[in-house]
């Protein structure tokens, strides 16, 4: 019985880098986690906060294993990683866990939906992820970040050097409001050597209504990737269906070899 | 139809002795002495025996009724030739009303329990039970009964008596008389075998008969259920609620096994299909194993232990798996008939993305079967890429076709979900999509568009695919609301609200059960009956189906699957392939 409730104790110990800021008070940690002047500090902050408040939580979310996915990836979806503290935990655990590679992905998307990363934070865990899946899910967070910061931190992502990273950039900045502003970074998009890239900068082209890259999106039904294709057609008929109907590459696009881009390009001809 | 494959010897027409016979039911001579009453089915010999003394095919020795032989399953029966035509007090020889062909089952389970299937041994164990019989008329002192094997050899063998008569090696053999009759039992390796047995008696006759293994049929959802099953995964965020409403409605037919025992792995689905092997009076059941893992790891180790009597465990492939090699990417349409060629046990489908396709060695086996003619589908816009993410097929006992297909809509998704009440809060979707409540989903126009693009570029396409495969109308088709979001972990698209359309159909004894993942677009305390979601799909679902909604949150939907991903069905077969599908199987 003893031994358990040491061994329970022993788990439910905050990891030894937050030993200095445990000494602190409630009232220094409280000030610290809104007024710090790095995200890192006020991060710090709200993780001891955290396991001062909520240790059990606290303990699931810095200990606790992931799940597979239906296609074998590791997830942390399980309750025990919902909620603002194990959001910090969990953050913590990215900067300073150990965390394996292959968990990292599911790790930094469970830290972003338990809202355990600020906007502020984004570029600094962003530059020392390792991982492309993590990164690309660190970038959700700038998808309703304000505008300076966001695309400030999209503009450093289409430097990336894994395209999943460059067209996940493209895709958040293509959901913005206000993502018409960097409309070079659509350009530069649109012919990058990965595929992946092109499309999304196609899709963005259509979703952000860049009139004046039109030119840009017929290069698009031209790509040898049938997914640029097929979303080079969709942003022409975003941006004018009745000009697009008329483009003999459209019209071309019927016989495209792909099927579903075929069908698209049948569908918005038979309008 | 009966496959008729006699050829007779005398072939063309000439008798032994170089006298025309006739075709068969000219009498081509008659039986001189010792016919008896010859009301069709079994030989009744004793006495047995031919001799071509001329006549045709007379015999003197008597005693056979007149259809001579058959073909059956170990049960016995008879097969579904071997008669005559005239009762047998004349006409032909007891051997010329032998007919074929001869069909069976694979001998790919394990009666004897030895962990080896049955093939694989070099005995025929007394447990056996998939062979197919062939018996034999009788055979006269002095005769001596030639036969001869051909074709696919290497995968049959014919036993007599518990002892190898024919295989690959030893592919003739002779039988002295006399005999009064005599069982041959055909065993077969593998699906849709193709061989020949020629028999010949001297101075009597001879005759060929074809041998054919079933082809590997996969069940499809008409089909009525006869178990379904799911791995347990104990906690207080596991799946026990997904059992209990399986166990509430199915009682004994639902199975689950310990997810803990093979790695925690839940997606039975993916795992394997089920499918059957049949032939008169015979019926394997198969479970495909999937290459999705191997050596006994993960559910891998599961299927090990399903091998057995009945029911043998087939895999095509091996290697490092895609998603695509999943089982939740291998789906079977109910019966179709597209541009006049009837499909009466469906057609398989299964998804492709730009790299990736179900294992060539799998692709080919399926396409083999040729009664199941496979087509494909895009997947690669979803984040698992599995066709069994956006549609199914409902029994619907009202439409023209008996079914409907259902697809997910996300147009008709995000309409729905204007409808909503957006303070509603939905404390699900918070922990595992980020939306605290109804309105902030309605707010996401990133999603909307997403969800546009995806029914535009992704879902009609597949769906113009599955029109034009299946022959099918608009009438034919069922959408359903549904949403999905783009995972930034995966790079592709995801359920958002459980896919309905990735569900479990299990029609049993005139019930038309559908087991669907509970959508929980409600408040925490809202009854699922009163999920405005659920009002929806059910008002929307053919008249005789049964839904049921099934808690799969925290195990299967928030992992990237529903209910039908973590399940799976065993069905009762249906197909008479040797009656229906002749023209499949390219038979005259």
């Amino acid at each position: 019985m003893l031994i358990t409730a040491l061994l329970t104790l022993a788990a439910l110990a905050a990891p030894p880098h937050l030993d200095a800021l445990s000494a602190r008070s409630t009232v220094e940690l409280d000030r610290a986690a809104l007024s710090a002047p790095t995200w890192q500090e006020r991060h710090d902050a709200r993780v001891a906060l955290a396991w001062r408040s909520a240790p059990d939580e606290a303990a699931l979310a810095w200990e606790g294993q992931p799940v597979l996915s239906r296609t074998m990836v590791p997830l942390f979806t399980s309750p025990d990683f919902h909620g603002p503290v194990a959001g910090v935990v969990l953050v913590d655990r990215l900067r300073r866990g150990g965390v394996p590679q292959h968990w990292r992905g599911g790790l930094t998307q469970a830290a972003v939906l338990a809202g355990g990363v600020e906007a502020e934070a984004v570029i600094g865990l962003f530059r020392d992820e390792p991982v492309p899946e993590a990164r690309a899910a660190l970038l959700d967070v700038l998808g309703k970040a304000e505008p300076g910061l966001a695309l400030a931190g999209l503009a450093e992502a289409m430097e990336d050097e894994s395209g999943r990273v460059r067209a996940t950039a493209l895709q958040v900045l293509a959901g913005r409001a206000d993502g018409a502003a960097r409309a070079d970074l659509v350009l530069r998009g649109s012919s990058d050597s990965d595929y992946e890239v092109r499309a999304a900068a196609m899709q963005a082209i259509g979703w952000l209504g860049l009139a004046d890259l039109w030119d840009t999106a017929v290069g698009g039904l031209s790509d040898p990737e049938a997914r640029v294709r097929m979303k080079a057609l969709r942003a022409l008929e975003r941006l004018d269906s009745a000009r697009a109907v008329s483009l003999t590459q459209v019209q071309a696009m019927a016989q495209d070899p792909d099927k579903s881009v075929a069908s698209v390009a049948r569908r918005l001809l038979a309008r | 139809m009966t496959w008729l494959l006699l050829v007779l010897a005398c072939a063309g027409e000439k008798g032994p002795l170089g006298e025309d016979t006739g075709p068969p039911e000219d009498g081509g001579g008659t039986l001189s002495d010792g016919g008896t009453s010859g009301d069709g089915g079994e030989t009744t010999a004793d006495g047995g025996g031919t001799s071509g003394d001329g006549g045709g095919t007379s015999g003197d020795g008597g005693g056979t009724s007149g259809d001579g032989g058959g073909t059956s399953g170990d049960g016995g029966t008879s097969g579904d030739g071997g008669t005559s035509g005239d009762g047998g007090t004349s006409g032909l020889h007891p051997w010329d009303g032998l007919e074929g062909p001869v069909l069976g089952i694979p001998n790919l389970d394990d009666d004897d329990e030895d962990d080896r299937a049955d093939w694989s041994q070099t005995r025929v164990s007394s447990a056996e039970d998939d062979l197919s019989v062939l018996t034999l008329p009788a055979l006269g002192a002095g005769e001596a009964l030639e036969l001869r094997l051909s074709g696919d050899t290497s995968s049959v063998r014919v036993w007599r008596d518990g002892a190898l008569l024919l295989d690959s090696g030893s592919p003739s053999a002779r039988i002295e008389g006399p005999l009064d009759g005599l069982d041959l039992r055909v065993e077969f390796s593998t699906f849709r075998v193709e061989a020949l047995l020629d028999l010949s008696i001297e101075g009597v006759g001879a005759w060929e008969l074809a041998l054919r293994s079933s082809p590997l049929i996969l069940n499809h959802h008409l089909q009525d259920g006869e178990l379904q099953n799911a791995m347990s995964y104990p906690g207080a965020y596991g799946n026990a609620a997904m059992l209990a409403g399986y166990t509430e409605i199915l009682g004994g037919a639902f199975e689950s096994y310990p997810a803990a025992s093979y790695d925690y792995d839940v997606w039975l689905q993916d795992e394997i299909e089920y499918g059957t092997a049949t032939a008169p009076g015979l019926r394997l059941d198969v479970v495909l194993d999937s290459i999705r893992t191997s050596r006994g790891q993960y559910l891998d180790g599961l299927v090990q232990t399903f091998g057995g009597p009945g029911l043998a465990v087939v895999t095509y492939g091996s290697g490092m798996a895609s998603s695509q090699d999943y089982f939740g990417n291998l789906e079977i349409s109910p019966p179709v008939t597209v541009d006049g060629v009837s499909y009466p046990y469906g057609r398989v489908y299964w998804g492709y993305t730009r790299t990736t396709r179900p294992h060539l060695d799998l692709r080919t086996a399926l396409e083999d079967q040729a009664v199941q003619e496979p087509f494909e589908l895009d997947v690669g816009w979803l984040c698992v890429g599995h066709v069994d993410e956006f549609m199914t097929f409902l029994p619907d006992p009202d439409r023209d076709k008996g079914f409907v297909l259902v697809v997910a809509d996300t147009d008709l998704g995000w309409e729905f979900l204007e409808s909503l009440d957006p303070d509603t809060s939905l404390s699900k979707y918070r922990s595992t999509h980020g939306y605290r409540t109804v309105g902030d989903m309605q707010a996401d126009s990133a999603m909307q568009r997403e969800n546009e693009d995806m029914q535009a570029e992704n879902i009609e396409p597949a769906l113009e695919i599955m029109i034009e495969e299946l022959d099918l109308d608009e009438a034919d088709i069922l959408r359903i609301p549904a949403l999905f979001e783009q995972s930034r972990v995966c790079g592709a698209a995801l359920a958002l609200i459980p896919g309905t359309a990735n569900m479990t159909v299990y029609p049993m004894g005139g019930e038309l059960h559908a087991f669907m993942p509970d959508p929980f677009l409600r408040e925490d305390g809202v009854d699922v009956a009163d999920d405005p979601f659920v009002a929806e799909i059910e008002a929307l679902l053919p008249a005789g189906i049964v839904p049921h909604w099934l808690d799969d949150w925290n195990t299967y939907h928030a992992n990237w699957g529903e209910v039908h991903c973590g399940s799976n069905t065993m069905r009762t077969p249906t197909a008479s392939w040797w009656d229906e599908a002749d023209h499949l199987l390219g038979v005259d």
